[in-house]
Formats: C-alpha cells, structure tokens, sequence
C-alpha cells in the first residue's frame, strides 16, 4: 500500500517539476518575472527557515546578510572584474562571519524570544546605516551595475530572463536538497532539540551555543548567495533595497505562511504571497492595495493555520495525486 | 480500477494537454491577431509611496497634453491615432519600476516608455527599454550617470545635476560680485539617500575649485521624525550659504525648526525638489518666503516666452497651481513626443529613434528656459539650462541668470516670520 | 548644547507615549501589536480632520480620540487578536504586522499620499527661555505623556479593575479562578492601550506632519524604546523614552545626523548587554 501511494505523489512531483521546467516557454515575459521572484523568495525563505525555523530562534534581520552577499559580489564585480560566481562566495564567506559574530553576541548575551528578534533588526540596522555612510560602495546611492552581454561567466542575461529562471530554479532544488539532508541528519536533529527545549537539550549534552551560531552562519551564507542573485538581476543594490528591516519582512513572511520548520513552507508562502501581490499591483492598480492583500493573507493565516498553510497544500496535494495512475508497483 | 477513475484519469491529462496548448497560443498567437492602431505609451512614475504626489503631478501634466492632441485628431502623420497612456507604478523603488516597464512592453506593447523621477529607479528602468530597444524619454532625472553608459535608446530632455548644481554656484559667485560680499563658506544640508548624495557630491566637487569653503557636511536620514539636533549643529557653525537638498516633508519640517530655534542663514539656496513643491509654500504660507532654488522652469517667465505661457496657463486652467520645474519638464516631453511621432510617422522603434536624433528644437519652441532641445551622440539635451528662482511674496520669481531675471531678488536680513 | 540636551528629553518624552500602549499590551496580553503606531496614525488623521474640518484644536482631540480608540481597540481585540492567542507569540507579531500593512495601506487608498500639517498659532508658537528654545507643542505633549503615564500608574495601581489587570498579567490562570472575566480584561487592555495609541497620535499631530506610513517612522523606534526601558512596565517606558530620545538627539549633534538609526541602535545593544531586563524591568 505505502509503496502504491508513494508512485502516485512521485508522479505528481515529477509533473510539477516538468511544468516548472517548461513555464518559460508558455508565459509572458511579466509572468517569467513574477515565477524568478517567488523562487528567489522561496529559496531566502528556505535559507532563513534553515537558520531560524528550526531553532525556533526566529532573526527579522536576515536582509543584512543578503545585503552583504549582495555587495560583496557586486563590488569585488566593478571593482577587480571578478566573476560573480566567485564574488558569491566571498559574500558567502563574509556573511556567515557576519552571522557568526550575530550569533555570538546574541546567543552569549541569552537573548530570547522577542529580545532576540529586536536585537537582529538593531544588528542589521548598523549595518545598513554604516553602508549609507560609506562612500567606497556608493553611500545612499549604492550600487548600480555596468551591463554586459548575455553571459554566464559573469552572470547577466538580457534577451530573455531565462537564464534567471533556471538559475533559481536549481538554487531553489539545491537548498531545499540540502534543507533534507541536515534535517535528517545529527545536525538537523541538534537543531529541533534545541527548538523544543533548549534546557533539555542541554541537559543531554548538546552545546546548545554552538548550534545555535552554527545555524545563523549557514543561514547567513545561504542568504547572501540569494543577494548575489538579487543583485544580478535587478542590477542595482543600495543600503535601502537590501538591507532594510521591510526587505527582512518580505523574506520571513513566505516562510511564515507556508510553515516554518518545514521543508515545503517557505516554497508554499512565497509561492503564494508573491504572485498574488505582484499580480494585484500589475493589474488592479497601485494605491498599496497589494499590501492590503498580502496583510490580510497574513492575518487570515495567523488565525486559520498558525503553523503555515503546509498542511492544507499538503493535503490538496495528495487529492491530486490520487487522480494519478500507478507507475510501477513495487 | 473502475471504468470511471479511467475516464477521469484521461480526462485530467487532456485537460492538461490542452490547457499547455493555450496557454502557448496565448503567449504568442493571440497578440499578432489583434491590430493595434493607437500609439502606446507607457508612463512609468511613482504614482504611490513617497514620492506619489511628485508622480501623479507629472501624469497630470503629460496627460494634459495627450488628450488636446487628441482632442485636435490624433497624430496626423499616422492618420490621425490616437495616443494612449499607460501608467505603471513604480513605487520610487527600482526593482518594482523595472518590473513595471518590463510588464509595459511586453504585455502592453507600449512604443515608447518615460520615466522614472529618481535616478535610481530610471536607471533600472531605462535598462530594460535598452533590453528590448523601446525608446526611452528621461524628462526629469538629473544624476550625471545616466546618459553614459552606453545606452542607444535612452533620451534625456533635462539638463542633469553637474550642470543645474554647478548653477547653484555659480550664482552665489555671481550674487557675491553684485552684493560686493564673500560667501565663502558653506555648508551643506541633504538627505541621505541617492538624490541628495548626488547633490551634495557635485557641489563638493565644485565648489573649492572656485574658492568656497565647505565647512559643513551634514547628511540627514530621510523622514527624520525631529531635525533639532541638524539645526542646532547648523547654529553651531558659522557660515554664510546653507545650501540644501531636501525632499517636501523635510523641507517642510525644517524651516519649521528652523523657526523654533531662531536660525536664519545669509544666503540659502535648495537644490529643487522638496522646496519647489506648490504644497511647501501652500503648508508653512508666509515662513517659506525668501529662499532660493535652482530650478529648470518658473511660472513667471511666461510673460517673456509664448511657450511657457501657453503651458502652464492650461496647467494652471485644469489644476488651479503653477507647475514646477518637474511638472513643466514632464509637459514639455510630451509635447516633444508629440512631435516626434508625427515626424516619426511609423510606430517603428528604429523611426522612432530617428525622428529623436533628428530633433532640433530651438529656443521659441521650447515650453521651457531652455536653448532648445537636441540630443548628444550619449542622448543627452545639450541645449538645456536652469536658472535660479526666489520665492517671493507667494509667488515663485526667477533671479537669476542676471539677463533672464523677472525682478530683482531680495537678500533678507530678517527671516520671513520676524 | 544645552538646547540640544532639552530637545532631545522631550523627544524622548514623545518616543515613551507612543510606547506606553504597547508595554500595556504587551505586559498584560503577551501580545507584540506590530499595529500600534499604524493606529497612531489613524489617530493623527482623525486628529487632522477634526482640525481641517470642524476646527476642533488638536488637544480637544484628545478627547474624541480616547473614547473612539478605545472602542476601536476593543472591538479589534474581541475579533482578531483574540483569535490569534493561540498562535505562536511570533506568529501574532507578524499577523500584528499584516494588520499594519492592511491599515497603512487602506488610510493611503482613503486619503491619498499627501502630507497634511495641522498649522494654527498654537502648533506654530515657541518657548524661548534662557537661552534655550522651546517648540511649545513639544513641550506640552511632553507634559501630556508624562501624565498619561502617570495616570496609566495609578489606575493600575489603585482601582479594583487595575488590580483585576494586574492579576491576570501575572497568572490567567490565577486570575479565572479569582472570578476575573479574563477575556473582558483582555478586551479591556487592548483598548486602553489602543486609546494610548490615540492620545499620542493627537499629540504629536500638533509638530509632525501626517502621512499613511508615519507609522513606520516609529514603529522600530518604539520596539527599542520598550525593550530599553523594560518590557511590559508601563512606567518604563519614560526611562526608555528619555535613553533613546538622548542617544538620538546628543548623537547626531556629535557624530553627525547621518549615523542617527546606528546610534540609537547601538545603545539599545548596549542595554540589552549590560542590562537585558530593561532600565527598569523586573519581569517578562
């Protein structure tokens, strides 16, 4: 029995993941662009899942970090012609000491709760006023990013988006893969004993502080490789697009919709906040009315299902796939 | 297996197959269908957020001339189509912007795009018309990077920053001279994000080289909730010009404080924006009276120049206020689109793109203070200009340069609530 | 530098009336209303037209404001945030904080982005006294939300539904027991704290301009302003007023107004290095 229904979900996954490779070739150009921000959403909000979700210790200043992949890409971009394959690392690498040193402050002081959650927006506020202040990586004005032909090397595409598309695509594939392993895994195991009971935990030996830090440095580099992509894609970075608390806000919402501390959720929330603010804004006007939507959403969620809508995908999901045929018995 | 779970199983995957199939044929099929015979145009500001009511001012003004062109029968050249506006809302933020003049083009097939008030939002903006080689109108950005970077399908009618800010110079040079005073040093008053930086950068950049003194620095964040502490360090140093970069509501919150605090500078001169704004004056009445402004248009120079009468009387007719230097610049783009399609007289980009090499507006035609209006190999307008403006009894005066000027200025001693 | 150490204690005094509210709430409910200042700005709206329309002066308003915030707050309590208690403290914020988007964004459909400045002689007028200058408005809202705080204290302190407030923040539990309809106090508090909300709009409608997202200007602001002062107490929330208020204005004077949000920030870290409670917390 468990076998049979497994073949029916596994075909249900492949479909998806068919219709997800072929979108490109059946929708407009705006279409494509709202599909590359709810997976670059999708992914921030994984990266961020995998830091807080599981710890339960929940950051509202995740911008920082995407801030800083952001920059330090594009910087060492305009600055020394590096690639910015190679410039995300390096913005991966700052981030996670970035998050480190987060982490070491916050969790050595025992912040908590909602301590926690203020203590990180004031982190990355620092961080962004300093940007502000700084006149080598543009000040207020920030970064604007010089066009170059399509390429891969350097990470700029122009005739068509697609090559965004299945970049995040497999960004997204790559995190969500890797989301599975470390929670299958000791470390992963580490993470939700800490989320539980963090004393308990303790008690059983585990070093609550250190995967605690090691969880924010993770997710801090994974963030900013999100902010490199931002950065390539938009082409223009300031302090008040990429590190602002509201660029905070967009990245946990998903993750909060859609359940945190789940592997689907933040693919879930972005999936469904962004499109529909993107769409209300394109074509019911501005006049904020999408924020309305996106507020709304929120607040119904919050009362309906506190955990995230997961469960409810989940099940509409295997509704679906019980429509499927086998595939193979086993 | 029944015979029924069959049938719905073929049934959802014909469903899928055919729901594949139109959604291609919408894609690509539908749009080549369907004749297009009205010019589109896609306005792409910042009609909500921050800066809306700045937006939704220069829709106004282009939209003021649309509908009398259409009104008068359409673009003749083109047999008498019809214009239509698009706007898209960027939101004063760049990212959004983008998406909104790539929805334009490539869903509303817009032929041309103008836009986007702040530079960082053109900038992104004008990136993705240079994508899809639309032609983009640029009337009212004024940061020195934009028409340099390469780009065959950017246009910008306003003179930009290196030259409107140098003016700001220039004239206290030129006031000293007249008064028989030194100005020497000044300090510099702006908000923190990109168009005060810009600002505040050239001047800094200018100003030694012709022997002033910047003995202030002082960037402030935007919104700010309370400005004493900015004033007081104001008070703190001596200066003879204060010149500042403000956008409306600090603008406004300023002279405020600067009322409670009893500051009064020399000689102060704002860089447009916030200042120029009808709602400054319409806020603070009489506490706003004796500052001055680099601006690119004034109301009063009407009464030298047909073409600036002509436009703002029918601005003024619609919407009961003068425009400002940025409602005027949007005015006069459209008007110079306007020109451009009939000399176009194709719905082609690359004609498109001719007629806006070709332009060669001299100065009559303008509805502007300018020379005219003609693009560099860079699409930059090498004939604009900006003067200097007080505002003066309620009423906005151009001062300066000297030759153009409608009256005298008045150098006040006293602030206007003394 | 004298001026500058005044101006910034009766910003300071601002910054704790708008966060006496939400210490009320969040002391009593445990719930973070992320919409505080966003009702604020409703309050500054209803402010303005009060003024614009029907010439009411802005501290008349407040006591319209008290009545129809309180209501308002009630209301909102027994339908939403009731609904929300059983969801994860986290999750309540950032349903607090969709609330905020849905009220910025409908006051901005309503009354447009415009800026609106309520100017009438008193809203204008100044202090001048030895040598330092006072925006009277300033001052009087300083003055108003010391008293507000003041009188938060005592009734809390002093009437039987103050210490039925008391009670139940300490231990619903205890509370229910004692025969304490928990759900009226909740609704109760709520409104109060809403009606705070309220009062600092009308007051600081009389030196600010109104806008729909004024809110956000002190939303972050607030946050730091409860937790340096001590969370829940509502007393605190004037020291941590007065330290953040300080930090801001003496900061931005000496090291230069562009690095205002980092000061302020870095002194909050500070405190909650040294002295994780809060100047003057005990409890939460």
């Amino acid at each position: 029995m468990v076998a049979f229904q497994m073949s029916q979900r596994r075909l249900l996954f492949i479909i998806l993941v068919a219709v997800a490779l072929l979108l490109p070739a059946v929708v407009t150009p705006f279409i494509l662009h709202v599909a590359i921000m709810v997976g670059l959403f999708a992914y921030l909000g994984s990266a961020w899942n995998l830091g807080c979700g599981y710890t339960g210790k929940l950051s509202w200043g995740h911008s920082a970090f995407m801030g800083l992949g952001a920059y330090a890409s594009t910087a060492l971009y305009m600055f020394y012609a590096v690639t910015p394959w190679i410039g995300a690392i390096a913005g991966m690498i700052i981030a996670a000491a970035f998050g480190t040193l987060v982490g070491v402050i916050c969790f050595r002081l025992g912040l908590k709760g909602h301590y926690f959650v203020i203590a990180t927006i004031a982190l990355a506020e620092i961080l962004r006023v300093t940007f502000i202040n700084w006149p080598v990586v543009g000040g207020a004005w920030g970064l604007l990013m010089p066009i170059v032909r399509d390429s891969l090397y350097y990470f700029q595409f122009h005739s068509s988006r697609l090559g965004y598309y299945y970049i995040i695509l497999a960004m997204l594939v790559a995190i969500l893969y890797l989301e599975r392993r470390i929670i299958k895994s000791k470390l992963g195991y580490y993470f939700i004993a800490i989320k539980d009971d963090e004393d308990m935990a303790e008690s059983l030996g585990i070093n609550a502080f250190k995967y605690k830090v090691i969880a924010t440095a993770i997710s801090a580099a994974l963030t900013a490789f999100g902010g490199t992509f931002y950065a390539q894609y938009v082409l223009y970075i300031s302090p008040d697009t990429v590190m602002a608390v509201g660029v905070s806000t967009e990245i946990l919402m998903g993750a909060v919709v859609g359940g945190m501390a789940t592997i689907g959720g933040p693919v879930v929330g972005a999936a469904i906040i962004h499109p529909i603010m993107e769409l209300t804004r394109a074509y019911v006007g501005g006049r904020g009315l999408d924020y309305v939507v996106a507020g709304l959403l929120t607040v119904g969620v919050a009362v309906l299902r506190p955990h995230g809508v997961i469960g409810w995908v989940e099940k509409t999901f295997d509704a679906f796939a019980s429509y499927l045929p086998e595939v193979a018995r086993s | 297996m029944s015979l029924a779970s069959k049938k719905v199983r073929y049934g959802i995957v014909a469903v899928v197959i055919v729901a594949i199939i139109v959604g291609i044929s919408y894609g690509y099929v539908i749009p080549t269908l369907t004749p297009k015979p009205t010019v589109k145009v896609g306005l792409v500001w910042p009609v909500t957020g921050a800066q809306a009511l700045i937006g939704r001012d220069q829709v106004n003004a282009f939209t003021l001339v649309v509908d009398e062109v259409n009104n008068a029968g359409g673009i003749k050249s083109l047999g008498g189509s019809k214009i239509e506006l698009v706007v898209g809302d960027t939101k004063g933020d760049p990212k959004t912007g983008a998406a909104e003049a790539e929805r334009l083009i490539t869903e509303t097939k817009v032929h041309v795009l103008v836009g986007s008030y702040g530079s960082a939002v053109t900038a992104t903006t004008s990136e993705v018309a240079e994508r899809y080689g639309v032609p983009f109108l640029n009337p009212d950005s004024t940061s020195p990077s934009l028409h340099v970077r390469g780009f065959k399908w950017f246009f910008r009618t306003t003179p930009h920053d290196e030259l409107l800010v140098k003016n700001m110079v220039d004239f206290v040079v030129d006031l000293g001279k007249k008064e028989g005073k030194s100005f020497k040093k000044i300090a510099i008053v702006y908000e923190n994000t990109l168009w005060g930086t810009d600002s505040a950068k050239v001047i800094k950049e200018y100003a030694p080289k012709l022997g002033f003194e910047i003995v202030l620095d002082m960037a402030y964040p935007a919104n700010a909730v309370d400005l004493s502490s900015e004033v007081l360090k104001l008070k703190a140093t001596p200066h003879d010009v204060l010149m500042q970069a403000s956008y409306l509501s600090d603008a406004i919150l300023f002279t405020r404080t600067f009322k409670t605090q009893g500051y009064w500078p020399k000689l102060w001169v704002a860089n447009d924006a916030g200042h120029i704004h009808p709602d400054y004056v319409g806020t603070l009445g009489k506490d706003a009276y004796f500052v001055f402004s680099r601006e690119v248009f004034c109301a009063d120079l009407g009464a030298g120049k047909d073409a600036i009468k002509k436009a703002n009387d029918a601005f003024r007719a619609k919407y009961q206020k003068d425009m400002d230097g940025t409602m005027a610049r949007s005015y006069t783009a459209a008007t110079l689109l306007v020109d451009i399609l009939e000399r176009a007289g194709s719905l082609k980009p690359d004609d498109i793109r001719k007629a806006l090499i070709a332009t060669d507006w001299s100065e009559p035609k303008v509805s502007m203070p300018w020379k005219g209006i003609k693009f560099d190999e860079n699409g930059q307008n090498v004939r604009g200009l900006g003067i200097i403006t007080e505002l003066i009894d309620g009423k906005w005066r151009t001062i300066w340069p000297f030759e153009v000027a409608t009256t005298t200025y008045v150098l006040s001693e006293k602030p206007p609530w003394a | 530098m004298a001026q500058v150490i005044v101006s910034s204690i009766l910003l300071g005094g601002i910054y704790a009336l708008v966060a006496v509210g939400f210490n009320l709430i969040y002391g009593v409910m445990d719930v973070i209303n992320c919409a505080q200042a966003d009702m604020m700005m409703i309050a500054m709206y209803v402010t303005y037209w009060s003024f614009a329309l029907y010439g009411v002066h802005p501290l008349l308003a407040i006591f319209i404001n008290i009545p129809l915030f309180f209501t308002i707050g009630f209301f909102a309590q027994k339908l939403i945030i009731d609904r929300l208690l059983g969801a994860p403290q986290f999750i309540q914020a950032v349903a607090t904080i969709g609330m905020g988007y849905v009220i910025q964004n409908m006051a901005l459909l309503v009354w447009k982005e415009d800026y609106r400045m309520i100017l009438n002689p008193y809203t204008e007028s100044t202090l001048r006294f030895t040598g330092i200058n006072l925006s009277v408005p300033l001052l009087v809202s300083y003055i108003g939300s010391l008293a507000v705080v003041a009188a938060l204290y005592v009734f809390l302190k002093k009437t039987d539904l103050g210490v039925a407030i008391r009670a139940t923040s300490e231990s619903r539990e205890a509370a229910a027991l004692m025969g304490i309809n928990v759900k009226r106090v909740y609704a109760i508090v709520f409104g109060v704290g809403v009606a705070c909300a309220g009062i600092a709009g009308a007051f600081i409608s009389t030196f600010y301009y109104t806008y729909p997202m004024v809110g956000t200007a002190f939303l972050l602001k607030m946050f730091v302003v409860v937790v340096v002062g001590g969370c829940g107490d509502v007393l605190a929330s004037v020291a941590g007023g007065l330290t953040i208020g300080l930090a801001e204005g003496v900061g931005a004077f000496l090291l230069g107004p562009s690095w205002k949000e980092a000061i302020y920030q870095s002194v909050f870290l500070l405190v909650l290095a040294l002295r994780p409670q809060g100047i003057f917390g005990g409890g939460k």
